[in-house]
């Protein structure tokens, strides 16, 4: 007999449903609830706590009748037309493109003369000069400007030579600062190939293999005591970086880098848990919250490769975080979401009148404006 | 902190103990969002929960620990989905006027496959979905989801049977 055949009494149900009544249950009835409850609890995002406290400790400003609420009302409609009105007939043809070449220029003002970027100059931390430097090419590449050439030639440089220095400083920006040169100088390279810049890659690239743990995934590359290719546990958040390079260098023709692409997206994939999230070490492990590492799981991993669940709609203080803001945005962009448009009006508007960004979020300390400001305008270019 | 009970934790809340609050947070938080969710919210349930905890914290002063705190904390879950709901009643009501679709419809039932349950609950009727989350997915007892929709247990006994009833076909539909 088909369950729908049959009828259960309120008896039997109430004798599964309510603990209190003694009343003999069916199996079916059983299987039923046993159904409905295997469906997965959702849990909440990290942030949601801190903004219930936020609001009951500095609440939002109510109006305090209906009638001064009504009037409150009407004034922001009326605001809001005209400012609507204003802005569509004052603001620029292309706000983005005034906004990156802002930026553009900033960035090229403050680099140095040795075509390096010091994060300390802007509230950062020189240990990652390699690192904000290879975001600040990377920005540059994107820009058509011709103004840029002379920028990215000396920035390619000074990559160059970092990654050929015969002992490179292992601080915990190592990993950080290897990637992201040599992410960047493949990008040059793909825009204006040259033997040096191979050569140099080559290298990078045989490193970055070398390091890759024997599960799939990259960990710090700070114990000193180590030998080079040892690795701390590999975690989610720090392999994107040389998962990126190994993937566009296999587009570039580096065949050996393949393969370990294969191997790392796997290894991602075993992080993802069962509510569609990319855990740090493990599924389910989000020392610092779900949020960002979501994104760049997204960024990274191929539809196709993951079960990872879709953003709908970026959270409001995503622009507070470039880090954050940056792998939204490219999140966003392969989704092929509309929210992108949101949020990059969101970048525009907290753009500094300098054509800077402010310094926030977690690795503000790390990078300072220079790399706030690269990677503003990399999500700018979605 | 963590091993306080709920209603000693609301009574030190009272008394301005913000971490009291926050274990509230902690502990009720992630049923709070799956209560929302469950009951049909899709895109905005933890705006509903925020909104829920934030009406918890205003109220604390006039909490009165009669009955059991998850029932008091449902209560108030209760009366901001009633709210939601009629906001989103008048929404519908004003884009039927206007000609365009209403976007609270409930999900079409899918006709080549199993329904999820998800899907399932969503089909209920409320007065049936609301026993149903409280019963089955909160763990609570007939007299407290009574207390909570503040309708006689006999009549909970009674919706949970046709909800049950329902669902069993829902479920069972290819």
């Amino acid at each position: 007999m088909k369950n729908r055949d049959i009828i259960w009494t309120e008896e039997e149900v109430a004798a599964r449903c309510n603990a209190t009544d003694k009343v003999a249950s069916s199996s079916s009835l059983d299987a039923l609830l046993s159904r409905l409850k295997s469906d997965p609890d959702t849990p909440p995002r990290d942030a949601l706590k801190q903004h219930i406290l936020k609001e009951v400790t500095h609440p939002s400003p109510a109006p305090a009748t209906w009638v001064s609420a009504a009037r409150v009302a009407a004034l922001i409609i009326v605001s809001a037309i005209a400012f609507t009105l204003f802005h569509h007939l004052t603001r620029p043809i292309d706000a983005k493109s005034q906004a990156l070449d802002r930026s553009i220029q900033w960035l090229i003002d403050q680099q140095h003369p040795d075509g390096g970027w010091r994060p300390s100059t802007w509230g950062g931390n020189d240990q990652f000069t390699a690192g904000v430097t290879a975001l600040s090419l990377l920005a540059l590449l994107q820009s058509e400007a011709t103004e840029v050439t002379t920028a990215r030639t000396k920035a390619k440089d000074f990559l160059t030579a970092q990654l050929t220095r015969a002992s490179p400083d292992r601080t915990q920006a190592f990993s950080y600062n290897h990637s992201l040169a040599a992410l960047a100088l493949l990008e040059s390279y793909a825009k204006d190939p040259d033997d040096k810049t191979k050569a140099v890659i080559d290298g990078a690239v045989r490193d970055i293999i070398r390091q890759q743990s024997t599960s799939g995934g990259w960990g710090y590359q700070v114990s000193t005591g180590l030998e080079y290719g040892g690795t701390s546990p590999a975690n989610s958040a720090i392999s994107v970086w040389p998962l990126a390079v190994l993937k566009r260098a296999s587009e570039q023709g580096w065949t050996e880098a393949t393969p370990m692409v294969r191997k790392a997206t796997k290894w991602m994939g075993e992080l993802i848990d069962e509510y569609g999230l990319l855990g740090y070490r493990s599924p389910g492990d989000f020392p610092h919250g779900p949020d960002t590492l979501l994104v760049m799981g997204l960024s990274t991993l191929s539809p196709n490769d993951h079960p990872l669940r879709e953003i709908s709609k970026p959270n409001k203080n995503t622009t507070s975080d470039m880090y954050h803001a940056f792998f939204t945005a490219q999140a966003l962009h392969k989704q092929a979401s509309q929210e992108l448009h949101a949020l990059q009006d969101h970048i525009i508007a907290t753009q500094i009148k300098d054509g800077s960004w402010e310094t926030r979020g977690k690795w503000s300390k790390a990078g300072g404006r220079v790399y706030a400001t690269a990677m503003a305008s990399m999500s700018l270019n979605f | 902190m963590e091993n306080t009970g709920d209603i000693e934790l609301m009574q030190m809340t009272a008394e301005g103990s913000l971490p009291a609050f926050e274990t509230l947070v902690d502990r009720y938080q992630k049923k709070m969002l799956n209560y929302f969710l469950r009951m049909g919210v899709n895109t905005d349930g933890e705006d509903l929960v925020q909104e829920t905890f934030v009406k918890l914290y205003r109220s604390r002063l006039r909490y009165r620990p009669t009955a059991k705190f998850s029932t008091y904390l449902y209560t108030i879950a209760r009366s901001v989905w009633i709210d939601r709901v009629r906001k989103s009643d008048r929404q519908s009501r004003l884009k039927e006027a206007m000609g365009e679709e209403a976007d609270t419809q409930l999900p079409a039932p899918a006709t080549d496959q199993h329904l999820d349950v998800r899907e399932a609950l969503g089909l209920l009727p409320e007065r049936l979905r609301s026993v149903v989350v409280l019963s089955v997915f909160e763990g609570m007892r007939y007299h407290e989801i009574a207390d909570i929709l503040e309708i006689p247990e006999g009549t909970v006994k009674s919706r949970m049977h046709t909800a049950m009833n329902q669902l069993r076909v829902l479920l069972d539909e290819k």
